[in-house]
């Protein structure tokens, strides 16, 4: 009963947040904020779903989902690095809606005094 | 329960189809590559939610396969972008 | 034989390969140090001095980063419920506190978890992170950014960097 509810708990909140970051998807404006939304909230929201499934399962199941959880946790930072990554190279970033760019000061800086603008 | 599950269900529906429509709409081909990805965790979740509802783990090691094929997949179709953009 | 001088990776692997099964006997243990031995030796890693194993700090990393994450989901959802297409971002230098490739590569991916950011480039010879942080209000934002990314690298050295 208790198991119930605990795992009712997590379930509900991690549909929630996974239900928030495929809306930051869709409203927020660019590329990487988009990205941001498609990393924390769907992280969070698949830890916590996939806790609450464990709950409610034998041992012997429970410990391959917590691999899933794992394989989850390592790679969706990566994902979000390498599309990051790929956006500002590409030049998909929008650099004019930046309310701080300490990088693009460091350039114009290097570009004033001739000297390397940054590796590429 | 049954109302959890449902409602765990809904939520998650309704978040596969609005994912869909970031993928329809782009505009990048990265948008895209973004979207899907989170598509895939999706159906990690709703795959879990199903194990959740009957009890049993048998198709939990194709969850454990797709969330990692999904990671090679996001991050090599990152990188096939990068080179299209150089060689334009 | 470089395969006996990996061996925690192959017993990293093999952990992997158990709970894969869901079960612990005898022939799946033997079975995954056979396929983990493969693995190692088909496709071998670049051999690096052996990271220090500390495991009181390790899990404290790994709470934070838990903690990390949930207030970054928070965060992110709701910037995307307040503001939406109007959310702003900005693009803050870090300083880099380690020169050890390893555990910058780490502190880059960990700073994914953490609120709203992501390292956009790193500029190893001029000892900075470039990190995206969506949110971000005015330059007392960025003084924020700064501070919490020095935790972060903070941590990660009290964990995995060579001595203290």
């Amino acid at each position: 009963m208790i198991t119930d509810v605990v795992s009712a708990v997590f379930l509900l909140l991690g549909a929630l947040s996974c239900l928030l970051g495929a809306l930051g998807l869709v409203r927020l404006p660019d590329l990487p904020a988009r990205l941001q939304a498609a990393t924390k909230p769907q992280t969070l929201g698949l830890l916590l779903i996939l806790l609450g499934t464990a709950i409610r399962l034998e041992f012997e199941n429970a410990a391959t989902l917590i691999l899933v959880i794992l394989f989850q946790a390592v790679t969706a930072p990566v994902i979000s690095q390498i599309v990051a990554r790929s956006a500002y190279r590409t030049g998909t970033l929008d650099r004019d809606a930046l309310v701080v760019d300490e990088l693009a000061e460091r350039m114009e800086r290097e570009a004033r005094e001739g000297g390397p603008a940054g590796r590429k | 329960m049954n109302i959890v599950f449902a409602l765990v269900l809904g939520m998650l529906a309704a978040a596969a189809l609005v994912t869909v429509a970031r993928v329809l709409r782009g505009p990048g081909t990265l948008d895209r590559v973004a979207a899907l990805d989170v598509f895939v965790v999706l159906i990690v979740a709703a795959s879990a939610v199903y194990i959740a509802i009957y009890r049993d783990g048998s198709t939990i090691p194709l969850m454990a396969a797709v969330a990692l094929v999904g990671f090679v997949g996001s991050v090599t179709a990152a990188r096939l972008v990068e080179r299209w953009e150089r060689h334009r | 034989m470089t395969v006996l001088r990996r061996w925690p990776q192959v017993l990293w692997l093999t952990v992997v390969w158990v709970l894969l099964w869901g079960t612990i006997s005898v022939k799946i243990v033997i079975g995954g140090v056979l396929v983990a031995v493969a693995v190692t030796a088909l496709f071998p890693l670049p051999l690096l001095p052996r990271l220090p194993f500390r495991p009181w700090a390790l899990l404290q990393l790994g709470g934070h980063l838990l903690a990390d994450l949930v207030v970054s989901g928070a965060q992110v959802a709701w910037e995307t419920l307040r503001y939406g297409p109007g959310a702003r971002a900005g693009i803050v230098a870090v300083p880099l506190l380690t020169e050890s490739e390893r555990i910058t590569t780490f502190v880059a991916a960990a700073t994914a978890l953490t609120p709203g950011s992501v390292v956009l480039q790193i500029d190893r010879a001029g000892g900075r992170l470039y990190v995206y942080t969506l949110g971000l209000r005015g330059p007392a934002d960025a003084t924020r950014v700064r501070r919490q990314m020095e935790r972060l690298q903070d941590r990660m050295m009290r964990t995995l960097g060579e001595k203290r």
